[in-house]
């Protein structure tokens, strides 16, 4: 009986061993079985032509590089990272109008390894990265991106780009600020970007237009109209309750962002925050470090301490700070061009008196100021694994999205099936996006002069939907939501705003478009905290020459070796 | 001895009382808030006047959750997985602990088994290699993937061995003398005795598989698989509108539907709120009174 014990205590131990070790092994055999692929295909990629290795035994394919169909048809992998989607009854994401046109027109079936909501892509990409276990195309962050061109783990596609990619593709690549460069290592594309739009990300001026009118204040024409504007919003009674509780500025604890954000403020004093600008010395140097960031946030530090801003705006976010705006609190804020979407629609929610006007950044002279963007809109990059079989249909993939969304032979029928039906979104059902960088722009820019004709004929499914919101506003029928599109589509939009930035050559990207260099990977994070706390303190009345240790102490603990290597690089190029 | 009715004793209890009954209020609070929110208007919920009624009472909200079919299938999702997974739990742990709360005369290596067990509480692979072993199982995107990693919760075991370890000794003597064996003393006995243990440990068991949310993220390929939390987690998750580059304005439109939120988070912590009364019968003292005389 003791033996027997001690049998099967051993027999168990050894089983539980064996567990483990195989989960081990299992482990160790997919690395090398992707190592052994890469390993395949190295003299390919040597002789620097991935297309010419892999390309398909269909004839027709090489016909029509941009658009040639695949026959017999071909099986792509794939993974998702999506968004709020609807669907039709019986459609999902392996079956809709989008999948059914992929196979009529090109011949392609993709396969979903797996779906995933936006707010957790990053991470379970990160999971199948470093698994090993890559599907042909995929779509990383610049991070990922960086860590798989140093893996060796993507093809280089620069030739397969330049052959396969229609002009219609090629033309929003180059509209995109930046965004191939940022895409390119040692000259060669290893990644189709999917650019966003730089000018969505311009600072605007937004300030309750009643209150404005209820104390006869003109509209800001400098910076220090805008403090006697929040001078007068925070001591005069706006709105007229009788009571002392309203504020001149939004403010929020992370400083920069879509609301009540500092970005704005700053560059009325010709400072730049968090964003690389060229010195006089014809170096790029860190805006937040400049002597001019001193003079904004000494202006700022005087309106805390008169009562301007929001006491407890140190804890808190976008969302808890918009409830000021949202009950009607704070008048005037510095942010992002969609937020009478948000905060500002439920100010006009709650108080249908209540009318936010977009106006552009003024300086301390009196003139319009210099708005900052970002250097680069790349939200995402399209990247091929290293020993996919069919690079080039990558390319066709996104021309078709190119064509049939912004192509202009596309008839309007057709544009509509693969856009919106019902009401419900059907272009982001496709996997490989391509996008006309300043879309909004030009939806603005039509909108006015439809609603200068009285007249929609001609305008798209979205631009009809702006201009319905703008026509109901302007004939005093819409309801908030509309009043939200309005006021950034409208006449007298944010689009507004931004097309004058642009008319005026006013805005002022950001000079490095690189992938962030070391120091900034290892140190960024840690700066920019001790950035906006610093800050927070200046401007809750710590002495204003804290900034001037806050620059020794950033350049000590990285900054200058990251303006080093952001210098290197700008040389570089 | 404190006199049992004196007025000192009294102002006590009644100070004691007050004080316990503010401290409660103090956790109801958020959820009534939670609730006055989902049932407010979205405009009166950005503009922060709700507190612990609603303004502009609308079920709005609630018609937006159950319409979705993602919510519901979330939440069946969950309840299979809480079915399985806390049967799976309680059945192994009972399983683990009796052996292993056997004396070393009894059981030769069961310090050995017990190391074994307590190792894993300790070290475990990260999150890559349970990666693999899950996918290389083949139990990615399926219910097991979300049950087998965890079926042995270590940490349970110990308690529920350190229980059975404290019931009288001369019970388990006296069932083997009526010729009962390790099988019916386990179920017909010890299991019984430890009702209050089991019921504790069920409620770990049932809450941490309620609100697991990473699992179902990292393992299924699918949003329609993913249990309820995880799912919620895409939905109410903090959105750090700083880095949206999105030309997308109707997103942007309702990344701060805060209704929307409130109402999904009430509605996924409502199944839990009703477990736990259930349970409370379960935590009995004095089981074992009386069965042995010292």
């Amino acid at each position: 009986m003791k033996n027997n014990y001690r049998w099967t205590a051993a027999l168990a131990a050894l089983l539980c061993f064996s567990l483990v070790a195989t989960a081990c092994g299992t482990g160790g055999g997919s690395k090398e079985e992707t190592a052994s692929g890469t390993g395949d295909e190295q003299p390919a990629a040597a002789e620097g032509s991935g297309d010419a290795a892999n390309a398909p035994a269909a004839p027709a394919a090489d016909a029509d590089p941009y658009f040639g169909k695949y026959d017999p048809p071909i099986e792509i992998s794939t993974v998702r990272i999506i968004g709020e989607l609807k669907f039709k009854d019986g459609e999902d994401i392996d079956n809709n109008q989008w999948t059914r046109t992929l196979s009529e027109r090109l011949g392609i079936k993709v396969n979903n390894q797996w779906v995933v909501k936006n707010e957790q892509g990053a991470e379970k990409m990160n999971v199948t990265i470093a698994s090993g276990d890559l599907p042909d195309f995929f779509q990383v962050n610049a991070t990922q991106l960086n860590q798989l061109v140093e893996a060796g783990q993507v093809m280089d596609i620069t030739d397969v780009y330049e052959k396969h990619a229609t002009p219609l593709v090629k033309g929003f690549m180059n509209d995109a600020t930046n965004a191939l460069a940022s895409a390119a290592f040692d000259g060669r594309l290893m990644a189709f970007p999917s650019p966003g739009s730089t000018l969505d990300a311009s600072p605007i001026l937004w300030i309750r237009k009643d209150w404005l009118d209820r104390l006869g204040l003109p509209e800001p024409k400098s910076m220090n109209d805008v403090l006697a504007i929040a001078e007068a919003f925070a001591a005069k009674d706006p709105d007229g309750n009788g009571q002392n509780d309203t504020y001149g500025l939004a403010l929020m604890k992370n400083l920069y962002g879509a609301y009540g954000a500092l970005e704005g403020f700053m560059n009325g004093y010709n400072a730049y925050p968090q964003t690389w600008v060229k010195a006089a010395d014809g170096t790029l140097a860190f805006g937040s470090v400049q002597p001019e960031m001193k003079t904004a946030l000494a202006a700022l530090q005087t309106m805390f301490k008169n009562g301007l801003i929001d006491r407890e705006f140190g804890v808190k976010d976008e969302a808890k700070a918009g409830e000021l705006a949202a009950s009607g609190k704070v008048g005037m804020t510095y942010g992002a061009m969609w937020i009478s979407l948000d905060m500002l629609k439920n100010s006009k929610a709650n108080d249908p008196n209540a009318d936010w006007q977009a106006y552009p950044l003024v300086n301390e002279s009196g003139a319009l100021a210099n708005a900052q963007i970002p250097s680069l809109a790349v939200g995402s990059y399209y990247v091929v694994r290293k020993d996919a079989e069919h690079p080039e249909a990558l390319i066709k993939m996104l021309n078709l999205f190119g064509e049939l969304q912004f192509g202009p032979d596309t008839p309007a029928d057709v544009w509509q099936a693969h856009s919106k039906v019902d009401g419900i979104e059907v272009w982001p059902y496709y996997p490989f996006l391509v996008g006309q960088p300043n879309k909004n722009l030009g939806i603005h820019k039509r909108v006015v002069e439809a609603l200068d004709k009285k007249d929609p004929t001609g305008l798209n499914a979205e631009e009809t939907d702006a201009y319905n919101n703008s026509l109901a506003v302007e004939e005093g029928r819409g309801d908030p939501n509309a009043w939200g599109y309005d006021k950034v589509f409208g006449r007298k939009g944010s689009y507004e705003v931004i097309k004058r930035y642009v008319e005026n050559d006013l805005l002022k990207p950001g000079e490095f478009y690189g992938v962030n260099t070391p120091t900034m990977a290892e140190r960024g994070e840690t700066l920019k905290k001790m950035e906006i706390e610093t800050f927070t303190k200046i401007i809750l009345g710590d002495s204003i020459d804290t900034f001037d240790k806050f620059v020794e102490d950033w350049k000590k603990l990285g900054g200058d070796r990251m303006t080093q290597e952001v210098n290197e690089w700008y040389t570089s190029r | 001895m404190v006199e049992p009715y004196s007025f000192g004793r009294r102002l006590f209890v009644g100070f004691n009382y007050a004080f316990l009954t503010a401290l409660s209020f103090l956790c109801l609070f958020p959820i009534v808030h939670v609730l006055a929110v989902s049932f407010s208007s979205n405009a009166a919920a950005a503009g922060g006047f709700v507190k612990l009624w609603p303004v502009g009472f609308t079920t709005a909200s609630y018609e937006y959750v159950l319409m979705q079919g993602e919510f519901l299938d979330a939440l069946l999702v969950t309840l299979q997985r809480v079915g399985i997974g806390v049967t799976v739990n309680m059945f192994l742990t009972i399983l683990v602990a009796y052996p292993l709360s056997k004396e070393a005369s009894a059981f030769k290596s069961r310090t050995a088994y017990a190391w074994i067990f307590v190792v894993t509480i300790l070290f475990n692979g990260g999150l890559i290699p349970v990666y693999m072993t899950v996918k290389y199982t083949g139990l990615l995107d399926s219910i097991w993937a979300l049950v087998l990693p965890g079926a042995v919760p270590v940490f349970n075991v110990i308690l529920l061995l350190n229980f059975f370890r404290n019931l009288p000794r001369e019970m388990e003597e006296a069932a083997f003398m009526d010729g009962a064996g390790q099988w019916t003393t386990m179920w017909r006995i010890f299991v019984p005795l430890s009702l209050p243990a089991l019921a504790t440990i069920t409620l770990f068991a049932t809450v941490n598989h309620w609100n697991s949310w990473f699992d179902g993220l990292i393992f299924m390929n699918r949003p329609e698989h993913y249990p309820l939390q995880s799912y919620l987690q895409t939905v109410v998750v903090q959105q750090d509108l700083s880095d949206i580059a999105s030309q997308d304005l109707d997103l942007l439109a309702e990344i701060n539907d805060r209704t929307f939120k409130a109402a999904q988070i009430f509605l996924g912590a409502l199944p839990i709120l009703l477990v736990y009364p259930f349970l409370q019968r379960y935590f009995v003292k004095g089981i074992v009174l009386g069965s042995v005389k010292e």
